[in-house]
């Protein structure tokens, strides 16, 4: 550094070197300090990010775990022909309307034959759950030959026994306060101990629709119905909305019109999901007659609520496109539509793809639009088609949530769970796809 | 376009000596020789506009075949915007607007009749900074011979990758690796590999923008060798700042400045014997 002796500089009042660097240096540590500050700010932000899903995931599988397993029973069930099948037709339509459940009592009463009397047998059988006739009417109806034989049978045992195996109901609160009598308690207690009570895995959550009794309540009706519900949406939203974006962007004029479009467009990425279940229930169900509760009308209302947000990261996805692809692709000599094919569309697909997901994501979660078009009635069985009445996952998290017993809480939390497996599920496939179409530029 | 009924082509008195040459307008300030002996391009009153601003004023000149034409001139004298006329690449530009008359062998590019793929296909570009498909090798080259239908099965297509990528000088470097992808190349085979796809087409034009603007000086010296050899079947019109790079590869040269060509003539007397003050003053250094 000459300049710290530089007449000319110190003659024009210019500051030396020196000085120079001391203020510099003064500044640094102001600098440094500021970004260690800018830092903590990050930090603290990233922590209260992490802290609350933290407490949503954990507060949602503690209630939800024990949904995954539920109270069975182990009976000793004799296939009685005389309670089946007394005029021995063998008809399958006989032997579905037969008594099924007079052969749940009877097995009951030969495991406890002590207990007599009227009322203290229906606490008895109060043990089981209905839906323990209706595994016994399914076994029969899969294979007949069952009829006149014996064997040992894993039933639903009641939500009552269920939430006290699982501890939810404490044996030491008066007996008045809990759903079971000390009677029951003790016959409980008997059938664990001989291994006839356990907890096993929950087929019934994960093979059954909607219920009114918590153990026999699942979530297949509504993980089916929004696969279907998403599936409807997923395959109309993503080529419409494709191909509204690559309009939109590489072929559509810039005026008057195409901003009003655009302008809307946005506007419409931010109505309200409800209006979109408003508008479907007036055109799709009132004005064409498609039927309600259907997973074909939630995909079409879906799809209005996602084309937005695909048309809005399409375009986003184009527009990264460099434009020398573009330049390289129209010197060659290739059409507009053969540009874009062949070149924009290929570089742009894993940002369309991302907008997809998000889009996606965000209609899997919406439950508003879909309470409108009725998919929020209580339907029981499992859509096989998209114009069966059916729900869907959020809605049922709203339909069990709503509900007081104990044996719902915990389905809840795990239709909960369920949906964010879902979601993990359709991210994942979609970040493969994506990092099949990547390519470096 | 054709709103100037005056300039039929192959018409007039003017061009007799030339049919393909459109005749001079009056008043024209550009010093030299703007016209050439059967020219492939021949210009006349070319505006251009970017919204309201003018990028090219009133220019008029005649590109010949089989050389190589220089534009030089100071940043935003019109050159690239004007070389971007030839092959109607500012019709993608949004808001651009080009009046006058552009022929290519006697046809007006601007002709409704005319297609723009079509005068791609004969008018073919290389860009300043490479630009190669995210694609392979083989495929970059194949491009252009594919959409445009141009071999007829694998074996001719092979053919013409092979006999392009040899004559932008790049086959030895790339001959066992066809597969991998463009963009692995370096900056200058890069160059080479997009001038590879052009030539593939077998265009007439090939127009350079500054196509070594972004290489060092010895794939530099590779392009400028290369420019030579092709110079024996393709008229080139090279934009450049360098004016050595003009005055070794180009036979004519075009002097822009401010949105008008000042000076057109050959390129030994441009560098020599400047006429106009103003390319004096660029070739001399006095500015730019």
């Amino acid at each position: 550094m000459s300049s710290t002796t530089d007449p000319a500089a110190a003659a024009s009042g210019q500051r030396t070197a020196a000085e120079t660097q001391a203020i510099v240096e003064r500044s640094l540590r102001r600098r440094y300090r500021a970004e260690k500050r800018f830092q903590a700010y990050g930090i603290a932000a990233v922590l209260a990010g992490v802290l609350f899903v933290v407490f949503l995931f954990g507060s949602i599988f503690s209630q939800g775990a024990s949904v995954f397993r539920q109270s069975y029973l182990r009976l000793q069930v004799f296939y009685d022909p005389a309670v089946i099948d007394p005029a021995g037709t063998r008809l399958a339509d006989d032997l579905a309307t037969a008594d099924y459940q007079a052969l749940v009592r009877e097995s009951l009463r030969k495991r406890f034959p002590d207990v007599e009397g009227r009322a203290a047998l229906r606490k008895l059988y109060a043990v089981a759950s209905g839906a323990a006739a209706v595994e016994l009417q399914q076994r029969v109806a899969a294979d007949p030959t069952l009829i006149g034989r014996s064997e040992r049978v894993w039933v639903l045992a009641d939500d009552a026994v269920d939430m006290l195996l699982k501890g939810e109901t404490r044996r030491d609160s008066a007996e008045e306060e809990r759903r079971l009598t000390d009677e029951q308690v003790a016959w409980i207690d008997a059938l664990a101990a001989d291994g006839s009570l356990a907890l096993r895995f929950n087929r019934a959550f994960f093979g059954n629709g909607d219920s009114r009794d918590p153990e026999q309540a699942g979530v297949r009706g509504a993980l089916f119905g929004s696969f279907l519900t998403l599936l409807i949406t997923l395959l109309l939203s993503f080529p419409i909305g494709v191909a509204a974006a690559v309009y939109l962007e590489e072929f559509a004029p810039r005026n008057r019109l195409t901003d009003v479009i655009e302008v809307n467009i946005n506007n419409l990425a931010a109505v309200p999901s409800i209006v979109f279940g408003l508008l479907g229930l007036a055109v799709f169900i009132a004005y064409f007659g498609l039927p309600r509760s259907a997973p074909l009308v939630g995909g079409l209302v879906l799809t209005l609520l996602t084309l937005p947000t695909i048309i809005i990261a399409s375009r986003a996805a184009l527009k990264a496109v460099p434009p020398s692809i573009r330049e390289a692709a129209f010197g060659m000599g290739a059409s507009r539509l053969q540009t874009v094919a062949h070149h924009v569309l290929p570089l742009a697909m894993p940002g369309m793809l991302t907008g997809a997901i998000i889009g996606m994501a965000r209609a899997l979660g919406e439950s508003a639009p879909l309470l409108m078009i009725g998919m929020v009635a209580f339907i029981v069985d499992v859509p096989k088609g998209v114009l069966d009445p059916s729900t869907a996952l959020p809605v049922q998290v709203f339909l069990w949530s709503d509900l007081p017993e104990r044996g719902f809480v915990e389905r809840t939390s795990g239709a909960i769970i369920v949906l964010l497996l879902f979601l993990l599920v359709m991210n994942a496939t979609a970040v493969v796809l994506r990092n099949r179409f990547e390519k470096r530029w | 376009m054709n709103d100037t009924p005056s300039a039929p082509p192959a018409a007039g008195p003017a061009t007799a000596i030339d049919a393909k040459s459109l005749p001079m307008p009056e008043g024209i300030r550009t010093v030299g020789s703007v016209t050439t002996a059967d020219p492939l391009f021949s210009c006349r009153s070319v505006d251009v506009f970017y919204g309201q601003k003018q990028a090219i004023k009133n220019l008029n000149i005649d590109i010949g075949r089989k050389q190589v034409l220089a534009m030089i001139g100071p940043s935003g004298c019109g050159k690239s915007t004007f070389l971007r006329c030839l092959n109607r690449m500012n019709d993608t530009i949004v808001g651009a607007r080009v009046e006058g008359q552009i022929h290519l062998d006697g046809r007006d590019i601007h002709d409704r009749k005319q297609d723009v793929v079509q005068l791609r296909a004969r008018v073919g570009m290389v860009f300043q900074k490479p630009n190669p498909f995210p694609k392979s090798i083989y495929e970059n080259v194949a491009y252009g011979p594919r959409i445009h239908g141009l071999a007829g099965d694998r074996a001719e297509l092979d053919d013409i990758v092979s006999t392009s990528l040899r004559r932008a000088g790049l086959w030895d470097e790339v001959k066992d690796r066809l597969q991998q992808p463009g963009t692995s190349l370096s900056g200058g085979q890069q160059q080479r590999l997009c001038i590879a796809r052009t030539i593939a087409v077998n265009p007439e034009v090939i127009l350079m923008d500054e196509p070594c603007s972004a290489l060092d000086p010895i794939a530099t010296a590779r392009i400028e060798d290369l420019i030579d050899e092709l110079r024996q079947s393709y008229a080139i019109c090279i934009v450049t700042h360098s004016m050595q790079q003009a005055a070794r590869v180009s036979q004519r040269t075009a002097y822009f400045h401010l949105g008008e060509l000042i000076e057109v003539g050959e390129t030994d007397r441009i560098f020599t014997n400047p006429r106009a003050k103003l390319t004096e003053d660029y070739i001399t250094g006095r500015f730019g």
